[in-house]
């Protein structure tokens, strides 16, 4: 092969593999507009979606609450509740307590739960925000016999399986994985929160 | 090949190329979520629109991409189309949305998809791509419907869509295995089985 040969397929290689660049920039950059589009149409209800989603969790976990507007997210505790626990989502501040939003890992994948607790350490209520277990087994964690026993529980020590709490029938996993996540939020609410040296 | 007619491109995905029981591809999710019906309309819609469009695109622009990039102009593609069903169904199916989970984002690398990407829409007219597209989306949809009936209905002892019970079975004791995966197994294998004997029987 003689080197002008060899200029010229170096050339055509090149100018091949910059027509399949340009092509491919092309398919992805129409890709990125409808992805841009769709995510600024959707965005705005995600987020209000979220946020109702957590309201509604936070009610139902501490019953005393009246209304939802009560209720302040507190950035500087969920810094250091993340630091210690980093399952923690978010934590809210109330009159009447606090509600800690976390996931825990169950069975099928994470449970989102809310637990909240009272001024004095007590939990008030466990509520699921989401969960992927087994339908009809896992998923009857989100039942109210089951959640209603850990309220009044105001130590770790009593958050315990077939001790103080009783599992679900065939679903230990997920019960284990609520009652994990209830011991949490208990734990962030010794150590951050109330500053109280833990049970 | 050209006396085909689109009325036939749409009716081969329901039975005679049907992706689930006929060319057995994209049976992992399916498996997963026919646990209840409500998924399964969801899931069928959700992977209806993703190939449908997928094939359109893919089928209209089929002269201007070169073989060699064909793979990751797909993909692309594809994983568009799933993403925008992933954002939209989160904003506004939330409930759904939580049950199928990593099911919907895991539609970009379902086998259907990008085999008809690759084996129709690349070769054929977009018109042939959309029915071809549209068939077999509704014959998945199709088979998740009959999947989610049996084990919802005789797994859970009753069929709930959108919060509202259709069919109870009362102070029936159901058998959970039905809606663990060894009963989604079971159920695809019955299905598998009617339907090949059914044609063994038309053949004689």
């Amino acid at each position: 092969m003689t080197a002008r040969e060899n200029g010229e397929n170096e050339k055509s290689l090149l100018s091949m593999a910059a027509n399949l660049a340009f092509r491919l920039m092309v398919v992805g950059l129409a890709a990125a507009i409808c992805l841009g589009l769709t995510y600024v149409a959707t965005k705005d209800r995600i987020a209000t979606q979220k946020e109702a989603e957590e309201k509604q969790a936070s009610m139902d976990s501490l019953p005393a609450l009246k209304s939802a507007a009560d209720l302040k997210e507190e950035r500087e505790l969920e810094k250091k509740a993340a630091k210690l626990e980093p399952s923690v989502e978010k934590v809210f501040s109330s009159p009447v307590g606090y509600v800690i939003l976390l996931a825990s890992k169950g069975y099928g994948g994470q449970i989102r739960m809310g637990v909240g607790i009272d001024n004095a350490g007590v939990i008030q209520g466990v509520s699921i925000i989401s969960q992927s277990e087994t339908p009809g087994l896992g998923s009857n964690i989100q039942n109210e016999e089951f959640l209603r026993q850990f309220v009044g529980k105001g130590e770790t020590s009593e958050i315990k399986l077939d001790g103080e709490i009783k599992a679900v029938t065939g679903a230990t996993i997920s019960s284990t994985g609520v009652a994990e996540g209830v011991r949490k939020a208990m734990k962030v609410f010794d150590k951050v929160i109330s500053g109280r040296s833990p049970s | 090949m050209s006396e085909r007619t689109l009325w036939q491109e749409f009716k081969k995905g329901l039975i005679e190329q049907n992706p689930l029981l006929k060319l057995m591809v994209g049976l992992c999710s399916a498996l997963a979520v026919s646990t209840r019906v409500e998924n399964g309309i969801f899931m069928g819609l959700a992977v209806t629109f993703v190939l449908t469009c997928s094939n359109v695109i893919i089928s209209s622009i089929r002269k201007q991409i070169p073989r060699e990039i064909r793979i990751p102009v797909f993909i692309v593609v594809i994983a568009s189309f799933v993403t925008i069903v992933d954002l939209s169904m989160r904003a506004y199916f939330p409930a759904v949305y939580e049950r199928l989970g990593v099911w919907i984002p895991l539609i970009v690398v379902n086998c259907i998809i990008l085999a008809r990407a690759e084996s129709f829409a690349s070769k054929n007219r977009v018109s042939f791509a959309v029915m071809d597209g549209l068939g077999l989306g509704v014959g998945y949809t199709m088979v998740l419907l009959i999947m989610g009936v049996i084990r919802e209905l005789f797994g859970t002892g009753k069929i709930v869509i959108f919060d509202k019970t259709l069919i109870s079975l009362g102070s029936y004791n159901p058998p959970l295995i039905l809606i663990m995966f060894p009963g989604a197994f079971l159920t695809f294998g019955f299905l598998l089985a009617l339907l090949n004997r059914h044609e063994m029987r038309k053949k004689k």
